[in-house]
């Protein structure tokens, strides 16, 4: 087979694994998403803290 | 201190002709480990465990190994001019702008974890319960031995890799940085993988993104910041097999020695080492009659002496080199004599449909990541494929790692499979390396590498939006940031959500009110577990050591002649479990010595301490406080 039909067939099979991956998991990525912007908030102050300490 | 040690062994490594800054690195990061832990584990047994003593013995350690470097051939000396140029030239080799990308998100996650490890206390279950009092004990005995393991079985694993974990705790005299040593290792751990691909010959760049595809597996990422020790074995196994591959392909000595402390240190750190360790046969198998038997017999006794303590003890103390495994075939693993079995040969398919499927999402338990399912994985298949089909020795052995590490996991219960994958995270690296080939392979395919290179990209920033949903163990960084820039940061036992939350409060309440006391109070625990996946009879002990292991556990000291300061108990209190020594609530009451200082309806906690202490004004104020501020 050659290297182009190899990727082809790679391909197919990771699109589908990546499928069933969020299908299974979509839920907590979709609440990681939700809840990042505390931590960026947790590191703002933080950040802003040290720079007025300064 | 760490940073002078780490440093004469990367001169070390260079006095000895090796270039690679990679190399040096792995090397320098290898030895200093070996350091920490054997001089800590030699001071611990002779009974000196002293900071001052630790600290002048691994100073002294130093300086004999910059006097040797000054010593030995002086017509090679070291140039930093020139050093400065391979690390430059190494930087601009692995340069591209998606490795910058994922460069910029670690010192993101970087940052992220050091406030995480700052601002929260060690906080999952295994932590408090085994890994760290153990080495809080040794801090306070100022010695190494066996904790009593009728009360607690895990006492007797191997603890080389909490030995590193006692490093920043005995060095600061507190719990504060305990929980940063992950993230360190798995620093380390990113340019031992990079050196892996290296070593089968993969391009710096795409090495170089490789590795660091490793600091987003969602595990890494959830065990960074704990004191779980599966992250450190698995960078430990994949050191000593990069020293193996290095061993294999140059047969110098220079490799052989790393391979096997690297395997002596594994060996030292979990039971199911040994199993691994056979993978590195075939590589030195190969090359064996490259070495002398004298280095053989000098490298025997390094492995022993670098991981043969633990068991050694338990042989002499236990009678069993491998309490509290259970070698039958039944509960093969740490789950000795477990009714389920494990599963049979049926559970098999179960068992592996499980890895790729990943469910054990949102703790540190499991979850390898959208990259090791969906692309590393099928990657690692072609390669192992191509390897037979090609003869390609490295390979295929490098290949068949994998496939032991997840037959290893074979023997664990079905219902127990997703907490424990864990155990074999080393896998991770090794379908990443496989990774790493196949996008050098494919380089003519430049559409297929770009997708791949992309969509491993995307995954890895969802590992990190998904770690802040991640409660087991919590990274929410902003209530507590919140209170320390007001002021009203009393403790980091606070911000523990792990546990049931009017324990943790009596856990803050008996740190804060002690913070100030070098002598602190003898604490006595018993608790019912309250929620848990694990049996009844653990208990979470660590936090009462307090921020700076000023507190002793009561239940623990071998000189139980005095009585307890404090009393702490975890209802229902008609269904405790005792630890140690059973001594009922109802007669705690009844004793006019110690009065209630707190105590909650649901679940019921109670917190007595002895009158005297009380006397003393501070800590009267510091228990008003706290109450006063703490819902």
């Amino acid at each position: 087979m050659s290297r182009r039909n190899q990727a082809i067939v790679l391909s197919g099979i990771m699109v589908i694994l990546a499928i069933l991956q969020f299908h299974w998991h979509w839920h907590q990525y979709a609440a990681g998403i939700s809840q990042f912007p505390a931590v960026c908030q947790g590191l703002r102050i933080l950040l802003v803290h040290f720079m007025t300490a300064l | 201190m760490t940073l002078l040690i780490l440093f004469s062994h990367y001169l070390l490594f260079s006095k000895h002709g090796i270039r690679p800054v990679h190399q040096k690195i792995i090397g320098a990061g290898l030895l200093a480990c070996a350091q920490i832990i054997l001089t800590q584990l030699v001071l611990g047994i002779a009974g000196l465990l002293y900071a001052p003593l630790l600290v002048f013995i691994n100073a002294l350690i130093v300086v004999i190994i910059c006097l040797y470097i000054l010593i030995l051939n002086k017509n090679e000396t070291i140039s930093f001019k020139d050093e400065g140029r391979q690390w430059l030239n190494g930087i601009i080799s692995i340069c591209s702008p998606l490795n910058a990308l994922l460069l910029a998100m670690a010192a993101f996650v970087f940052v992220w974890l050091s406030a995480a490890v700052y601002f929260l206390p060690p906080r999952t279950s295994d932590d408090v319960v085994y890994h760290l009092p153990e080495i809080y004990e040794y801090i306070l005995n100022h010695k190494i031995f066996l904790l009593p393991v009728m009360m607690e079985g895990h006492f007797a694993f191997p603890q080389n890799a909490e030995l590193t974990f006692m490093w920043p705790a005995i060095l600061t005299h507190s719990q504060q940085w305990v929980d940063g040593v992950g993230l360190i290792m798995a620093c380390w751990g990113v340019v031992v993988i990079y050196g892996l691909s290296r070593a089968v010959n993969i391009t710096p760049r795409t090495s170089a993104f490789g590795a660091l595809l490793f600091l987003f597996t969602p595990v890494v990422l959830a065990q960074m910041g704990s004191n779980y020790i599966d992250l450190i074995t698995a960078v430990f196994y994949i050191a000593s097999l990069y020293f193996a591959v290095m061993f294999y392909k140059s047969s110098r000595l220079i490799y052989f020695y790393p391979m096997v402390l690297a395997g002596g240190l594994y060996w030292g750190m979990r039971y199911d080492s040994m199993i691994m360790l056979l993978t590195l046969i075939p590589f030195v198998f190969k090359r064996a009659r490259s070495v002398t038997k004298r280095h053989w017999v000098l490298g025997f006794l390094i492995f022993i002496m670098a991981g043969g303590y633990w068991y050694f003890r338990n042989f002499i103390l236990l009678s069993d080199p491998f309490s509290p495994m259970d070698l039958t075939i039944h509960g093969l693993g740490i789950f000795k004599a477990r009714p389920e079995g494990t599963g049979g040969i049926g559970a098999i398919a179960m068992k592996l449909l499980d890895i790729g499927k990943d469910s054990a999402l949102g703790s540190l338990h499991g979850r390898f990541g959208l990259v090791f399912c969906a692309i590393a994985l099928p990657a690692w298949f072609y390669i192992f494929i191509r390897s037979i089909v090609k003869k390609d020795t490295l390979n295929f052995w490098l290949s068949l790692c994998l496939i032991m590490g997840v037959l290893k996991l074979m023997p664990v219960p079905l219902n127990w499979f997703n907490l424990t994958l864990r155990y074999s995270l080393f896998i991770v690296a090794l379908a990443l390396v496989a990774l790493g080939q196949l996008l050098d392979l494919f380089e003519s395919q430049e559409f297929f590498i770009r997708t791949i290179k992309f969509s491993c990209v995307i995954f890895a920033v969802l590992s990190v939006f998904q770690l802040s949903a991640v409660d087991y163990p919590s990274y929410q960084i902003k209530k507590p940031v919140n209170d320390y820039v007001n002021k009203h940061y009393l403790t980091e036992e606070n911000y523990t959500t792990s546990f049931p939350k009017p324990l943790v409060k009596a856990w803050a309440l008996l740190d804060y009110m002690t913070q100030n006391d070098p002598r602190g109070l003898s604490c006595y625990v018993a608790m019912y577990k309250a929620r848990s996946a694990f049996p009844t009879d653990k208990t979470w002990i660590a936090p009462l050591y307090g921020t700076y292991l000023q507190n002793r556990v009561w239940n623990l000291e071998q000189d139980k002649t005095l009585p307890p300061d404090a009393y702490l108990y975890l209802g229902p209190l008609d269904d405790l479990h005792y630890f140690g020594v059973p001594i009922p609530p109802q007669s705690v009451m009844a004793d006019k010595d110690y009065k209630l200082v707190m105590q909650t309806k649901d679940p019921v906690v109670l917190v007595f301490v002895r009158n005297e202490i009380l006397k003393d004004s501070e800590k009267q104020r510091r228990i008003r406080k706290f109450l006063g501020e703490t819902p």
